[in-house]
């Protein structure tokens, strides 16, 4: 009877601390704003133009975190999501001009849209067939696109911004719905249908599956190395989506931007209770956790402290995260250990 | 004279597993060095023998997680080439690995059904939508065919105790078997009373006419339920006894090398 209530404690602990993980991320979250609210000056980060700003900063990093929390579940990471950001900004934006010297803007806007898709998605493939087919650790792997990708990217750029978005995508992609920019929207939009996705398919269960126990999921006839590929091309549609709002929203393909995205989007995972372990996460503790480090940018901007700050402050939260989800993990061994002697019948007068 | 022709014909014919010079090599390490085995419908038999035997290779030979070197596999008196696990669950083959090949973060109702999901009707299962519902309702009901009450099918499979975790996963394997069911060591770390259900569940599979084969060190337990004691010495097969007759001395002298004389 002992260990009967030792088991169903344990089950409540483990309910417990997944959605109180999420609470406190809320709460630290709220903390953050607050702070902000009260060292800033009146008016600044406390205002409705700064509030419509960070939603449209955070929800591009929210976008690129959802993939980022999709890799992480299967076990994979992603460090070229940032530099392979760049490049198709510029790739994506050259071929606009191009399009658009020779067809209509809307046509090449179009196109532009699609390549931009189409690019992300390669580039996402190329990642999943080096970890998968040549078995390159995927930090490794993508530590290599990653160089590779911002190489390309200012070889493509001569080392210079590019300019010329066409106006029509930007103003587009800045329109505004009841108070809050589109893409904010599309963030929602994504986040829902991502965490749908995991919950409740056939793809999102051997995308935990695979991530919780690779070998388990090959003997139950789960086709391993293509789900993993699938997942890497997903990371890779979020960045050419992103792409598309980056371009959109600043008129440039920005050479210097974005190359700390890899990490914040993993932070951002991470932070709303994505293990880097595989197994385990959630999409929406992901893209609330996405807020901490976009949170964080605004404020050191507005407090006129250098924005490189915010990369070292996310660089802290990053590790805080992961040694709170090794923390959670050694927990658990031990309850496990504790109750390995637990029947194997459970009395069912007890389950609830 | 007759009789025991067509007796052993029968024999021949409810084979339902048929290996014959099975070579498994890995590199320069001879794991199994031409086995011959044979399983009847019905038949448990236990596989026994010393560490490094390759007791565990012959059934990951059957099971496909590896391809044998050389040698044939008849199921039920077709010859199949096993490539993979799945080609073995298709030809009705169910294993129950040592590690339990559960997903530790994945709920035990998703774990009895990986890889072969329910969909959900229409047009959403058409898809990808799973119908988690009656994968639970159905799970529920494996589990408790092989006597054992959980909390919860919803929980994940590490939230279970190491006896439970088993118990699911002999589930799991039972429900799909059609023809044969494979065990490494099923009760390792298990209780007395714990280690009794399983044997209950060998027992009530056996008599469905599933033929059955049992890797254990446990040999006072698993001798209480074997039909046929084939021990496995250094890849070879060094002893094949009938368990109504044989003796822990046999077994053991035949584990360790030692000439065995009917």
């Amino acid at each position: 009877m002992k260990n009967t209530t030792t088991s169903l404690r344990i089950q409540r602990l483990v309910k417990t601390l997944a959605t109180l993980h999420t609470f406190w991320v809320l709460v630290i979250l709220l903390l953050l704003c607050i702070g902000f609210s009260i060292i800033t000056p009146p008016g600044t980060f406390l205002s409705v133009i700064n509030f419509k700003s960070l939603a449209a900063d955070s929800s591009q990093l929210i976008i690129l975190t959802i993939g980022a929390a999709y890799l992480l579940i299967s076990a994979g990471i992603d460090l070229s999501t940032g530099s392979s950001l760049v490049l198709n900004t510029v790739l994506t934006l050259k071929v606009m001009i191009w399009l658009s010297s020779v067809t209509s803007v809307t046509i090449a806007i179009i196109f532009g849209v699609l390549f931009a898709a189409l690019f992300g998605i390669v580039i996402g493939i190329i990642n999943g067939l080096l970890v998968t087919k040549l078995r390159i650790p995927s930090f490794i792997a993508t530590l290599g696109t990653m160089g590779a990708t911002l190489g390309f990217a200012r070889l493509a750029s001569k080392g210079t911004n590019v300019p010329g978005v066409p106006k029509e995508l930007m103003h587009f992609i800045n329109t505004e719905i009841f108070g809050l920019p589109l893409i904010a929207y599309i963030a929602l939009f994504l986040v829902i249908l991502a965490s749908i996705v995991l919950k409740y398919t056939r793809f999102g269960l051997h995308t935990i599956a695979v991530g919780s126990n690779m070998e388990s999921a090959r003997r139950a006839g789960i086709r391993v190395e293509y789900t993993q590929i699938i997942v890497y091309a997903l990371m890779g549609l979020m960045v050419g989506i992103v792409a598309i709002i980056d371009l959109g929203r600043f008129g440039v393909a920005s050479i210097a931007a974005h190359t700390t995205d890899n990490l914040q989007a993993i932070a951002g995972a991470v932070i709303g209770g994505t293990s880097l372990f595989g197994g385990r996460g959630s999409i929406l503790g992901a893209a609330v956790g996405a807020f901490i480090p976009s949170v964080l940018r605004n404020g050191f901007i507005i407090l006129g402290l250098q924005p490189f700050w915010q990369e070292v402050a996310v660089a802290f939260v990053l590790l805080a995260a992961v040694y709170f989800d090794q923390w959670r993990r050694e927990q658990m061994q031990k309850i496990e250990s504790q109750m390995s002697t637990a029947p194997l019948e459970e009395p069912s007068a007890s389950s609830d | 004279m007759m009789e025991t022709d067509i007796r052993e014909l029968e024999k021949v014919q409810n084979a339902v597993l048929k290996a014959k010079n099975i070579v498994k090599r890995f590199g320069h390490v001879q794991a199994l060095g031409g086995v011959d085995f044979e399983l009847k419908r019905g038949e448990v038999v236990a596989l026994v023998g010393d560490n490094g035997a390759g007791k565990s290779t012959l059934i990951k030979c059957f099971s496909g997680v590896y391809q044998a070197d050389e040698g044939e596999i008849e199921i039920d008196g077709v010859p199949v080439k096993i490539n993979s696990p799945m080609e073995s669950r298709y030809y009705g083959v169910e294993t129950v690995f040592q590690d339990l090949s559960l997903a530790p973060d994945v709920s035990v109702a998703a774990n009895v059904f990986l890889g072969r999901e329910i969909e959900r009707h229409g047009i959403l299962g058409k898809i990808g939508f799973l119908d988690y519902p009656e994968m639970q309702k159905r799970a529920d009901k494996f589990i408790r065919e092989v006597g054992v009450n959980l909390p919860s099918v919803e929980i994940p499979a590490e939230s279970l105790s190491g006896g439970q975790r088993q118990a699911v996963a002999i589930a799991r394997a039972r429900a799909w078997a059609s023809k044969v069911l494979l065990l490494d060591e099923p009760t390792a770390s298990l209780g007395v009373r714990q280690t009794e259900i399983v044997l209950d569940i060998i027992k009530a599979s056996k008599d469905r006419g599933m033929g059955i084969v049992v890797i254990s060190h446990d040999l006072p337990s698993v001798l209480k339920i074997a039909d046929r004691v084939v021990v496995l010495r250094l890849g070879k097969v060094a002893g094949n006894f009938q368990a109504e007759s044989v003796t822990y001395a046999d077994v053991v002298s035949a584990m360790l090398g030692k000439e065995f004389k009917a």
